[in-house]
């Protein structure tokens, strides 16, 4: 693979006739969430490859800088900083925990220069503490929330319970979902809530809890090892019996995939069936992650792949690297991705890609998505003059 | 003067009585020696005194005060000064910096001169032999101006002739200045050489006390030291 | 609840307990006779739980396939801890006890790589166990017949272990060793074997508590942590070395985690067990069924050199002044940080060495002062300098509070006392969303617009480190420092000659919090933005390797361990993947080769 790069690089330094590249520092939390961002650099690595395949970024080859950001905020600013003053990198993307998503955008705000924050969910980093500077990627918490929201309403289910790790996604899911779907579903009661600590919830205890207070439906934030314990312990003690159950971000390979033949069956998740996502965007992604993998791409890689050409695309608009530039191209920027168009809107520079929702099933002992209809992340935003009180005035 | 006494000090540990209703009394200018076997309980018998161990019952008074639920600290204050059966200097400093820790500017090289330190006060004390550090030892239990000199084992791990010196040493404080000295001791020449009165310990209970003649001639104390067959004592 | 519903949360609870107990009895036993506390020892389970799970795949899922696996899991890491004890740990038993600390830290760093690289990144779910894949209704509930064979298991480990150290040879001299170790060398105990068996057994208890977990959660790159932490908690609640004792601990600590999942108060399982730890401390400082500790080995621990100030820190002084002239952009970002850590990992050595308290919770004052300083201007709006006065106040208001409970504690107690201190305080912050922005953390610290610039902002903090840095240099070497050592050295002599032992160790840690606070200060305005991560445990762990790789010895140890850490993580996390991996290494390599720290290397100080 390296050589295949190096092969790449050499072609490209030749077309672009030796020009500066353009840098673009990359930073993330590589070693903590490395089961998202390993399939999120080489989602990178392949949209890199295109875009200098197709000449770079205004003539000029394109450079990723990437650096592991030690997961924590003090560290990630520290690596920006690194990006900006030894490598000089034009503009920042990156990060996947919300507090150091925020620290970075409030680095990026401070430092007037642009940041893409691809991958952290806050709601916060385009609303409370939105800025001039930071755009966000993925749809986030409220949004695919959001998604979900119709499905359970559907239902008609009174009594739901919640259970989410406690920090701010899960905080934020939940109060969310509690918002929206009492506002379309008079009467809904949310009779029981667990807020295990992220990484160590007590799954036995947890699913007792729930299963106690009866519930008529379910819904859970829960990622990771958390939840391969929750349904494992849920299924033991029969708590998904007979009760539908929500899973935000249930459907992502990352975390579906290590459930295996447990898969719980019928759950309504947000996630991504890269197995039978027929459309030409997606299918021709597909097709060249695989030949240049061969591995199967996971959500990551879709988030890194879409970041890496949102640059690109900003500047190819802006026909200029000056930061101001780019954040004006950014706003209303259109462009292609796997999941179809995506736009970062202007008002809050959220962009409006989308998630798939679906039903979770087991196919030959691995989970998939089955029944998933493409929710795209415009629907899924409240009303301009809501968003526009919560983002501060600039 | 009676400058310490003790009433019914005892101390158990488990069913252990270490310590077993023990009456003393240290007169100002006198040096008593507590001697026993080994296990007697003499250690926790200081350490009562001492402030460093709570005694389950009994009373101890310095001066008339009664200091029983005193800390240490207190007890050094009002004048109680120590040594224990394993020397506890400050190691990491040099011997100058241990006295200074222990006394406010009081004359340093007089108290370096008295305990036979004279001009090791740049010395670090971990570099020290122990019988140095003994002595180190005393002459920080003696830096805070004590009336009362408790001292466990002084001796221990010196040669006989140095032995002879630091007991004289003492025994000169206590004449001239009146120091009251309670101090155990295995060595029967220093104690018989020393003391102006003895007590006898065995399995936490005063067994005899009085004056060396009439404790030499104590068939109990005897009986004891034979019968434990433990000719060092 | 009904009783039923109780009864049955209570049975969940000793499922837990008993994973519990197995993780912490193996640490206990290694604590016990080895006086080592051992970080790798998470490690250990979370390597046996990825073995077994890869075994239980090769053998097959019949029953022999997973209990052969499940013990042959717990036996490799036995081996490997075995090889630890022999490469690394037993070539320091004479060393300092915080530098095999150091070194199982590093050891921990090289394993979580090594996992990373062996497993890769998606979490790992290891089969159920054959046989055992359903549940049984009781109480009315569904119980996992898992569930019922781990809580069997608890009892039976303990029992097996309790024989083994009543009934043999090993066990005698384990006890002996236990109970004192002077005694046990000088009864002739070949130390080496003993230690090494030891560390096989405690490792392999280990990785079999990571094995049996199999069924019941995936294998993760996040559990050695997580597990260690909680290992400490229960072995230090249960006494330390006490293998009753840390069944019980884990016993109540299960019990009332199941219990406030059941009364809906989830949230307190963030902080329940360092709650626990800082309530049992308080009432029984060494633990339910702890002895008091044996007076720890008289280390000779060296004296800072009398002399003054040598002029070379005045010329670094006045070269560090001139720095921004010739650096500009990242390396003064970085200065920045090396200078806000030295002043962290100074008021940490002044600690852990003078004062000789040691503390696994320092980043609790360090968080303390972030925490104020970034209140103070976020959300009160006061100016950058009174924030930053702010924080060192905070944080010894902080200390102070801490030492309420910490006088009367020593060495392990009281570091694990810190550790329970700061979780606490971190589970504060991570909760109190409207004063400290939750998870999030507070963003928006940034300095006042004149020292806004990076050489400005440096020169500020040079200042400030400078003159706090020299002032506790001062106070270390005046009348309170020297008396404040003198506890530490002996604190029954310190009293005897009438010190306030109590008094001096509370002023020893206000110093030291105020001081780590300030720094904390520093650092929320260098970064503009904070979170709960400036209080948790992986930045106290940093200070004490800071100080470690600096030398204990000299007040210089914290510049250089704090500049030399700063850089290997940079250069490192920068250039190569497995990073972590080779800070290990690197720590590794300065343990063995620089024991005295880079301070008593480059001979600083006499001696
Ligand atoms: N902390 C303790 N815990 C349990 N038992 C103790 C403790 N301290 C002392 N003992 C016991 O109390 C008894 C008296 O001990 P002590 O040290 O006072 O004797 P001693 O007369 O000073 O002996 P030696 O001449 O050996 O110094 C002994 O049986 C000893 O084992
Ligand atoms: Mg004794």
């Amino acid at each position: 693979m390296k050589a295949i790069l190096g092969v790449l690089a050499a072609t490209l330094v030749a077309g672009a006739a030796a020009a500066q590249p353009v840098k673009l520092g990359e930073l993330n939390s590589y070693k903590v969430f490395a089961a998202f961002l390993e399939p999120y650099k080489k989602g990178m690595e392949l949209a890199t490859g295109e875009i200098n395949a197709a000449g770079g970024i205004l003539g000029r080859p394109l450079e990723v800088v990437i650096r592991d950001d030690g997961g924590t905020p003090g560290d990630a600013v520290r690596v920006a900083e690194e990006l900006l003053t030894r490598e000089g990198v034009t503009a920042l993307a990156g990060t996947f925990a919300s507090n150091v998503g925020l620290a970075v955008a409030d680095l990026a705000k401070q430092r007037k220069v642009l940041f893409i924050a691809a991958e952290p969910l806050t709601d916060k980093i385009v609303w409370d503490n939105g800025n001039r500077y930071t755009f966000r990627l993925r749809p986030s918490t409220y949004m695919q929330t959001a998604m979900l929201v119709p499905e359970a309403a559907k239902l008609a289910k009174q009594r739901w319970a919640i259970v989410y790790p406690n920090y701010e996604y899960g905080q934020s899911a939940t109060a969310a979902f509690k918002k929206l779907l009492g506002e379309r579903q008079a009467g809904v009661q949310f009779i029981a809530e667990q807020a295990p600590a992220l990484g160590r919830i007590d799954a036995g205890a947890v699913v007792q809890a729930l299963e106690e207070a009866k519930p008529d439906a379910i819904f859970s934030s829960l990622f990771g090892p958390d939840l391969a314990k929750f349904v494992r312990e849920g299924n033991l003690r029969g708590l998904f019996k007979g009760r539908p159950v929500f899973n935000l971000l249930g459907g992502e390979p990352e975390y579906l995939d290590p459930l295996k033949d447990e898969t719980p069956e019928g759950w309504v998740v947000t996630g991504y069936p890269w197995q039978s996502i027929q459309t030409p965007d997606h299918a021709r992604f597909l097709a060249a992650y695989q030949a240049k993998f061969n591995d199967y791409p996971r959500l990551g890689s879709v988030v890194g792949y879409a970041a890496i050409h949102s640059f690109a695309a900003a500047a190819k608009k802006a026909g200029s690297l000056d930061t101001e530039k780019l954040v004006e191209a950014m706003k209303g920027l259109t462009l292609p991705s796997p999941f179809g168009p995506v736009t970062y809107r202007a008002i809050d520079h959220q962009s409006t890609m989308g998630a798939y929702v679906g039903r979770l099933a087991l196919k030959d002992g691995k989970g998939v998505m089955v029944d998933w209809s493409f929710a795209d992340g415009a629907g899924f935003l409240p009303a301009d003059d809501v968003v526009l009180k919560l983002r501060p005035k600039e | 003067m009676t400058l310490l006494s003790a009433a019914g000090l005892t101390k158990a540990y488990g069913g252990v009585r270490a310590v077993d209703g023990v009456d003393l009394a240290v007169d100002a200018g006198q040096m008593v020696a507590m001697i026993g076997p080994n296990g007697a309980g003499k250690s926790t018998c200081f350490g009562m005194i001492g402030g460093q161990i709570r005694p389950d019952a009994g009373r101890v008074q310095l001066d008339g005060v009664d200091i029983t639920a005193y800390l240490p600290k207190a007890r050094a204050r009002l004048g109680l000064g120590r040594t224990f059966q394993v020397a506890q200097v400050f190691t990491s400093m040099s011997v100058g910096e241990n006295l200074a820790v222990a006394t406010r500017g009081a004359a340093l090289p007089l108290l370096l001169d008295r305990v036979g330190l004279a001009g090791a006060a740049d010395r670090p004390a971990a570099a020290l032999a122990y019988a140095d550090i003994k002595r180190l030892e005393l002459a920080l239990a003696l830096a805070t101006g004590p009336r009362l000199l408790l001292m466990d084992e002084p001796t221990a791990g010196m040669a006989p002739a140095e032995r002879r010196s630091l007991m004289t040493l003492i025994a000169g404080l206590a004449r001239d200045d009146g120091l009251a000295v309670l101090f155990t001791e295995h060595d029967i020449d220093v104690v018989f050489g020393h003391a102006n009165r003895i007590l006898v310990l065995d399995r936490g209970k005063l067994i005899a006390a009085g004056a060396p003649a009439a404790i030499r001639a104590d068939a109990r104390v005897r009986a004891v030291y034979l019968g434990h067959g433990d000719g060092s004592c | 609840m009904t009783a039923a519903a109780l009864a049955s949360y209570l049975l969940t609870g000793l499922a837990g307990a008993s994973s519990l107990f197995l993780v912490a009895a193996g640490l206990s036993l290694i604590f016990g006779v080895t006086r080592i506390v051992n970080f790798a020892h998470g490690s250990f389970f979370m390597l046996g739980l990825y073995l077994a799970a890869t075994l239980v795949e090769a053998f097959g899922r019949t029953p022999l396939g997973f209990w052969g696996g499940v013990l042959l899991a717990s036996a490799a890491v036995g081996v490997f801890g075995t090889i630890v004890e022999i490469l690394i740990l037993r070539r320091l038993y004479g060393a300092p006890e915080l530098l095999q600390l150091l070194a199982t830290f590093a050891v921990v760093l090289i394993v979580k790589d090594a996992a990373l690289w062996l497993w890769g990144p998606e979490d790992v779910l290891g089969p159920r166990a054959p046989g055992l894949r359903g549940a049984v209704v009781i109480f009315g509930r569904a119980v996992p017949e898992y569930d019922l064979l781990l809580i069997a298991l608890g009892p039976a480990v303990l029992g097996a272990l309790w024989l083994l150290l009543a009934r043999t040879r090993f066990g005698r001299l384990v006890r002996a060793a236990t109970e004192d170790r002077e005694m046990a060398s000088a009864l002739g105990v070949d130390q080496a074997r003993l230690f090494t068996l030891v560390f096989a057994l405690g490792s392999a208890l280990a990785g079999l508590g990571g094995a049996l977990q199999l069924p019941r959660e995936p294998a993760s790159l996040g559990l050695d942590l997580a597990i260690v932490a909680d290992a400490f908690v229960v072995v230090v609640v249960g006494g330390l070395g006490s293998l009753p004792g840390a069944f019980l601990a884990a016993l109540l600590i299960a019990e009332l985690k199941a219990l406030c999942i059941g009364l809906g108060v989830s949230k307190l399982t963030l902080v329940i067990e360092f709650l626990v730890m800082a309530i049992v401390l308080a009432i029984r400082p060494h633990g339910l069924l702890g002895r008091p500790e044996a007076a720890p080995r008289a280390s000779a621990v060296d004296a800072d050199g009398a002399g003054s100030t040598p002029p070379l820190a005045w010329i670094l002084l006045g070269a560090a002044c001139l720095l921004p002239l010739v650096l500009g952009g990242y390396p003064l970002v970085l200065a920045i940080d090396v200078l806000i850590l030295a002043l962290f990992a100074a008021s940490l050595r002044w600690l852990v060495g003078p004062a000789g308290l040691v503390s696994f919770g320092h980043a609790a004052f360090f968080g303390l002062g972030a925490y104020a300083a970034g209140i103070a201007t976020v959300k009160l709006g006061w100016p950058m300098a009174a924030s930053l006065a702010l924080a060192p106040v905070a944080a010894g208001i902080g200390a102070i509070a801490f030492s309420l409970v910490a006088v009367r504690l020593s060495g392990v107690y009281l570091a694990m006392l810190s550790l329970a201190f700061a979780q606490i305080v971190w589970s504060l912050a991570f909760q109190w969303d409207a004063l400290t922005g939750g998870s999030n953390g507070l963003v928006g610290v940034w300095p006042s617009a004149d020292v806004s610039g990076k050489p400005a902002y440096y020169l500020l903090t040079l200042a400030v480190v400078a003159l706090a840095w020299l002032a506790l240099r001062r106070f270390e070497r005046g009348r309170l420092g020297h008396a404040i050592r003198a506890v530490r050295d002996s604190p029954l002599r310190a009293e005897a000659v009438g010190l306030d032992v109590s008094g001096l160790r509370r002023a020893a840690l206000l110093v030291s919090g105020a001081l780590a606070g300030l720094a904390g200060g520093l650092f929320a305005f260098s970064k503009g933005s904070l979170s709960p991560e400036t209080l948790s445990i992986p930045r106290s762990v940093d200070g004490l390797v800071m100080v470690l790789l600096g030398g204990l010895a000299s007040p210089f140890g914290p510049i250089l361990g704090a500049g030399l850490f700063t850089w290997l993580q940079d250069e490192a996390a920068r250039r190569v993947d497995f990073w972590r991996a080779l800070v290990g290494l690197v720590i590794l390599a300065l343990v063995f080769f620089v024991p005295r720290g880079l301070a008593g290397f480059f001979g600083t100080h006499r001696r």
